[in-house]
């Protein structure tokens, strides 16, 4: 049955995976052969979300057949520690409970069914406290996570006296189950010496085998890492696919069996953080003409019951709170909250989108106040001008800013001021379904705001049949890193892809790797590879230079080379030619290495995070979108007309897969801003946490039409070829869809300030439409 | 009674032996899913949720309709178990690809830049190559209704639906085609199933006719009995439990007819909805409309009216629909067969009125007057693969004088059964339908439910959408009246 390998090959304008995705070769964890004697991991997770444990008693799990061990903290031999910045989440519960889906005891059976019926045997006794679920009760009871942090340029209590007008506001965002297709996974394997091999399904394997090690009590060294892909992430496997590396792992090493441990999607949904749920106050001033002149914001995050990674989304969610607008009063705060939740974690975005919704709320009730386009009131705030306007409330300047051109161009190509008419003229004659459109600029900082982060390391290995292996620090999860790495690697040695594969991502090879995440896989791990492969061409140069020096009687240096097309050339007399694979052979036998490594952290970052001021980003990435809805009042029903989005991506690495990002984060955000609704009871249980309940799009729900291209900004300085990260950015484009549900709804009152938020979901429409119809 | 313990079908054109009565066999009630995915070539075929609700199970089972046409369906493995398979031919995304060539569908996929992380690949590729068997145009709403059970978090779907909608043009050749009429010559050959499957750890019953069903539903009254098992699957899916005792009417002959006289259309307990969509040719009212939103494209393969009925769900989406047709039941039991009416039927929150050794055989709906209006409604948060927030189904008859008479107002979601709402039906009763009286109507709806707050709404917000759903069914109405119509 495995005709495959002969199967006709994708060239480089795909996925480099694609073809293994297309025939179902492509192997996730659960996929891999099973070593012998696997066991089968399962977690006896929290069903209190706070209490003290007084009693368990395993023995009637590990009684019942298949059943091989049963462990609680005390089997724990390093640390039992798997927070990754602020040590306040244990590997297994220590008599305190803090949230549901806590880890309390762990179980090893011989198949996976058997280990999910032995925790159904599993006896605990419970004092259950009450708990604290909403940012509402956490700020009640000052049940907070961390320092308030604020950031502040000029004066808005001073300036707010000199507005024309002062509005106030509230906004409540949700949170944001990721939904990754595969579950959270990891096999673990012992091995001699006490070492591990750990396959993870990890967006930080460094991280991953950080944890694990401490967690074991062993040198990091022992442990060894491997992320092949991932079946999907989007930031919840940023530090949470630790948690079952590391749950995987205390069972392996006390069975000395390997273990794989598998979610069931229950579970994952249950226990696992998710988009943190925002929520905000504002006061804005701003004048006549709809110019925004003071804002002060605060914004409360949920942040559950440990830090995990909830500072730096805060963090971002404030550095965005001006989005793509000039402010020159702004005061924001930010307060993330603690509470009995399972830690909310890193997704697409990550507080960014969170920071933005509040930001474009402000402008549409600028609008709605001035009575002004809710498109225009946006442009006029543009940070795009000269001098002090185009810095940001934390002191970076906003550079290459081609806002105003892309609007100009969207709105021109979208027809806007017809299609705006047309809305208001469908908005007159019909009463029980009502159009909205609305257009939605994207300022997005590129970099790990922690500075320290920005750094990735590579090695290219090239064999003597001119074959080559790539390793980095990045992973792979469906989003096309090793496909542009390939790009950049061939491009450097003027080679085909179809010579390079990229190998997966392993702590022993690359060492102390960040996480993929923040978009920036491909501006890190790119440059390191770009490096590595340079240091590599140029010791192919130096052998190219004395052979075809001696072939063409000519003092040749390594500026006279052309590497291209799989051929070193002189580039003065091409006829003078050497194959790839002669010269990495003659380079061998000259007794050159032909492995190097590769470097690079970004260059100049800082943020001081008590004054609130740095250069955190390296640049930023644009983009702009406009959409149309359609939503029908009585059934709360909406569906997208049609999205028409520029995006900015400099010199595009991989046009394919920078549309294909586009269009996925496009549609995620659709998702969180209509559909995708966490419920929870008044005692804090999700209760929708299985896909029967928790919607996300489907292929009905994506825009009638969709238009999306990329808009020529040039190449970007000082990053891989030019190119601008794309990951995140596009997510927050969608806001557009739910500005324009917003601008449907206001049409059946069009002086009226309703309580909107977000998601909004068939349900809350139809409640919208109830108080906007009531006098 | 067949004695045999084996199972027969074809996996990717080969024979597939499974002998339940071997040591170390699979439990006849393995998951068709799990069972592939302990093989060594099978592996390609994901869990993502183990209920149905993501597809990246999706395979597809081919075998020959009453005509001998092979016909392909796609269904969620991880919903369907093994015996279902028996005289089958299953057909995964490892038997796509045929000698160094990709199946036209892979092709589209990889072309157009439909995958990303390729973890709902393989599903959405069995949902395509289903599609691309039946051989149609592929305009966009049939590549939305075909796909709608298969989620993807990655793409934004754009390159899969393009993808769906550039291998249509009704080209359904490919390399399984050319062996088509042998697989068909070959499953004719395979031995009759096995009807009681003695595992160590199950009894699974697979009656071959009515009346044994009956006797065995009567020897084993505590065996649970299903026939798409969409819904019975998931305690073991989701919950880890085995039933000791199973009996599976798919299948069925007696059960899964469809048939049409004069006075009314009788649909068999077993049969499957998608066949329902076929052979009803859009006669009955009210079921294109709700079969199109009934779950997904892959439930609707195996999924029944008899095990909706039977499951008796407060969110069931037929229930509503039947009361509002007036349909009523046969059961059959030891004692010959009994007509209930549907409303009579329902006995409890999820308890339908049966006796121990009675089964559903099948759903009569009497034709209506020409002159008898309907039309159903599904509130749900996302319209396609989502279940009802509250859904509606209505019928009334419009006199000589204009007048409404007779009108039935069914609600599902509304309460713990699906249920008629008397007040407003009394209310719209014996007054010219107008936009007042709608208004009166819906008003009166708050007399008749007080609904439940849960994972889908509040109890404010579903009486709310019962209000509009209902005001959006009968301004329907208004606006169509006077002419004829049936939704």
């Amino acid at each position: 049955m495995n005709k495959a390998s002969s199967l006709y090959e994708p060239g480089p304008e795909h996925h480099d995976s694609a073809l293994r995705h297309v025939t179902g070769q492509s192997q996730f964890i659960d996929d891999l052969p099973e070593p012998a004697g696997l066991l089968h991991g399962a977690v006896y997770f929290s069903n209190w979300a706070s209490g003290r444990i007084l009693s368990y008693d395993f023995e009637k799990a590990f009684n019942l057949s298949g059943v091989i061990s049963v462990v609680d903290f005390k089997s724990i031999r390093g640390e039992n520690q798997m927070g990754p910045v602020v040590h306040d989440e244990p590997c297994l519960a220590e008599g305190i409970l803090k949230f549901r889906g806590q880890a309390m005891y762990l179980v090893a059976a011989e198949t996976r069914e058997i280990s999910r019926q032995a925790l159904e045997h599993i006896q605990v006794k419970v004092e259950e406290k009450p708990g604290i679920f909403t940012i509402e009760e956490a700020i009640e009871a000052n049940s907070f996570l961390g320092p308030a942090r604020k950031i502040c340029t000029g004066n808005p209590d001073e300036a707010f006296h000199e507005c024309d007008h002062v509005i106030y506001g509230e906004l409540n965002t949700g949170g944001q189950e990721h939904w990754y297709l595969e579950t959270q996974s990891a096999l673990c394997i012992p091995d001699e010496e006490g070492r591990m091999t750990v396959y993870a399904s990890s967006q930080n394997p460094a991280e991953t085998q950080a944890i694990v090690s401490e967690i074991l009590g062993v040198s990091r060294h022992k442990v060894t890492v491997v992320v092949k892909r991932m079946g999907g992430a989007f930031g919840g496997k940023e530090t949470q696919g630790n948690h079952i590396a590391a749950w995987a792992a205390v069972l392996a090493q006390n069975t000395g069996k390997p273990v794989k441990l598998r979610l069931t999607r229950d579970e994952d949904q249950k226990v696992t953080g998710k988009r943190h749920p925002f929520k905000s106050n504002w006061q804005a001033g701003f004048s006549n003409d709809g110019m925004l002149n003071a804002l002060k914001v605060n914004l409360f995050s949920n942040g559950g019951a440990a830090t995990d990674l909830s500072w730096a989304i805060m963090e971002r969610a404030m550095f965005h709170i001006d989005n793509a607008y000039y402010i020159p009063n702004l005061e924001v705060n930010g307060r993330v909250c603690l509470t009995n939740l399972p830690s909310n974690t890193a997704f697409r975005g990550f507080g960014g989108p969170q920071g933005m919704a509040v930001i474009e709320q402000v402008m549409n009730r600028i609008a709605l106040f001035t009575g002004l386009d809710p498109v225009e009131v946006r442009r006029r705030n543009f940070y795009n001008k000269t001098g002090a306007h185009n810095l940001t409330h934390y002191g970076q300047k906003v550079e290459r800013n081609p806002l105003e051109e892309m609007a100009s161009q969207l709105l021109d190509k979208g027809d806007y001021p017809i299609r705006l008419e047309n809305v208001n003229l469908f908005n007159k004659t019909h009463s029980e379904v009502k159009r909205g459109i609305a257009m939605m600029p994207v300022k997005f900082g590129i970099s790990f705001t922690t500075s320290f982060l920005n750094q990735a390391g590579a090695l290219v290995n090239i064999y003597q049949d001119g074959s080559i292996v790539i390793h980095h620090g990045g992973t792979e999860m469906g989003q096309g890193l090793n496909t542009k790495i390939i790009a950049i690697a061939a491009m450097e040695l003027g080679i085909s892809a179809n010579r390079i594969i990229v190998e997966p991502t392993n702590t022993m090879i690359v060492p102390n790797t960040s996480a993929t995440a923040a978009s920036s896989g491909s501006d890190l791990n790119g440059m390191a590879v770009k490096e590595a492969s340079a240091k590599l061409r140029n010791r192919l140069s130096a052998i190219a230079c004395r052979i075809l020096g001696e072939r063409s009687r000519m003092i040749v240096s390594p500026a006279d080379l052309m590497f291209d097309d799989d051929y070193v050339r002189l580039e003065q007399r091409p006829e003078m030619q050497l194959a790839f694979n002669d010269l990495v052979k003659q380079a061998y036998l000259n007794q050159v290495s032909l492995s190097a490594t590769g470097y690079y952290r970004t260059p100049g970052l800082w943020y001081d995070k008590e004054i609130g001021r740095g250069k955190p980003f390296h640049y930023y990435a644009f983009g702009i979108a406009l959409s149309e809805v359609e939503v029908d009042l009585l059934s709360g029903e909406v569906r997208t007309l049609r999205a028409d989005i520029l995006h900015d991506v400099g010199n595009s690495l991989h046009k394919a897969i920078d549309i294909g990002q586009i269009q996925g984060a496009f549609i995620q955000g659709i998702g969180w801003c209509t559909t995708e609704e966490l419920k929870y009871s008044k005692d804090g249980k999700l209760l929708n946490y299985s896909p029967d309940t928790y919607k996300i799009p489907t292929i009905d729900d994506i825009p009638v039409e969709f238009m999306i291209n990329l808009f020529p900004t040039g190449a970007n300085p000082g990053t891989i070829h030019g190119s601008k990260a794309v990951g995140e950015p596009p997510f927050m484009l969608a806001l557009s869809v739910w500005l324009a549900i917003q601008y449907a709804l206001q049409s059946i009152a069009p002086e009226k300030v309703f309580n909107f938020s977000l998601p909004a979901t068939n349900e809350k429409i139809v409640k919208w439409v109830e108080e906007l119809l009531a006098d | 009674m067949n004695q045999s313990q084996a199972i027969y079908f074809y996996w990717n054109q080969q024979l597939i032996v499974i002998d339940f009565s071997q040591p170390d066999s699979p439990r006849p009630s393995t998951t068709v899913l799990n069972w592939l995915r302990s093989q060594q070539h099978g592996k390609g075929t994901k869990e993502g949720c183990a209920e149905g609700d993501c597809g990246a199970c999706t395979v597809v089972a081919a075998w020959p309709d009453e005509k001998g046409i092979m016909k392909y369906h796609a269904v969620n493995s991880c919903l369907i178990f093994l015996p279902w398979l028996h005289g089958k031919h299953l057909i995964t995304i490892e038997g796509l690809a045929d000698k160094g060539n990709l199946h036209p569908v892979q092709q589209a996929i990889l072309d157009l830049n439909g995958t990303q992380c390729g973890f709902c690949t393989p599903g959405i590729i069995m949902s395509l190559f289903a599609l691309y068997k039946k051989g149609t145009s592929n305009n966009r709403e049939e590549a939305v209704l075909a796909m709608s059970g298969n989620l993807c978090r990655c793409t934004g779907y754009e390159p899969i639906l393009n993808a769906a909608m550039s291998i249509g043009g009704f080209n359904t050749h490919d390399h399984l085609a050319e062996t088509e009429a042998e697989i068909i010559g070959k499953l004719e050959e395979l031995p009759e199933a096995p009807v009681i499957i003695n595992h160590p750890e199950q009894l699974y019953i697979k009656p071959a006719n009515l009346s044994e069903a009956i006797n065995l539903k009567k020897e084993y009254p505590q065996a649970v009995v299903f026939s798409g098992g969409t819904d019975v699957a998931l305690a073991q899916t989701k919950k880890f439990i085995i039933y000791p005792e199973l009996i599976d009417l798919s299948g069925l002959k007696e059960l899964t007819t469809f048939t049409e006289d004069i006075s009314c259309w009788k649909i068999g307990a077993a049969l499957p909805l998608e066949e329902i969509a076929k052979r009803h040719n859009g006669q009955i009212p009210m079921f294109d409309t709700f079969l199109k939103v009934f779950a997904s494209k892959q439930i609707r393969e195996t999924a029944t009216l008899g095990g909706n009925i039977g499951t008796a769900s407060p969110i069931g989406d037929t229930w509503p629909v039947l009361i509002a047709l007036g349909a009523s039941v046969v059961l059959s039991g030891s004692n010959g067969d009994r007509t209930i009416d549907i409303e009579d039927l329902i006995s409890g929150y999820r308890k339908i009125a049966i006796l121990p050794d009675e089964i559903i055989l099948e759903i009569v709906i009497p034709k209506p007057a020409a002159e008898k209006k309907f039309k159903f409604l599904k509130l749900s948060k996302r319209r396609q693969m989502d279940i009802s927030t509250v859904s509606v189904a209505i019928s009334f008859t419009i006199d000589n004088k204009g007048t409404t008479q007779d009108s039935v107002l069914a609600f599902g979601g509304m309460s713990d059964l699906p249920k008629r709402a008397t007040n407003a039906e009394q209310e719209l009763n014996g007054h010219p339908l107008s936009e007042s009286r709608i208004e009166k109507v819906c008003r009166v709806l708050q007399d008749d439910f007080r609904p439940i707050s849960d994972a889908r709404a509040t109890t404010e917000g579903r009486m709310i959408l019962a209000q509009n759903g209902l005001k959006k069914c009968l301004l329907h109405i208004l606006t169509l009246k006077n002419k004829p119509t049936h939704e």
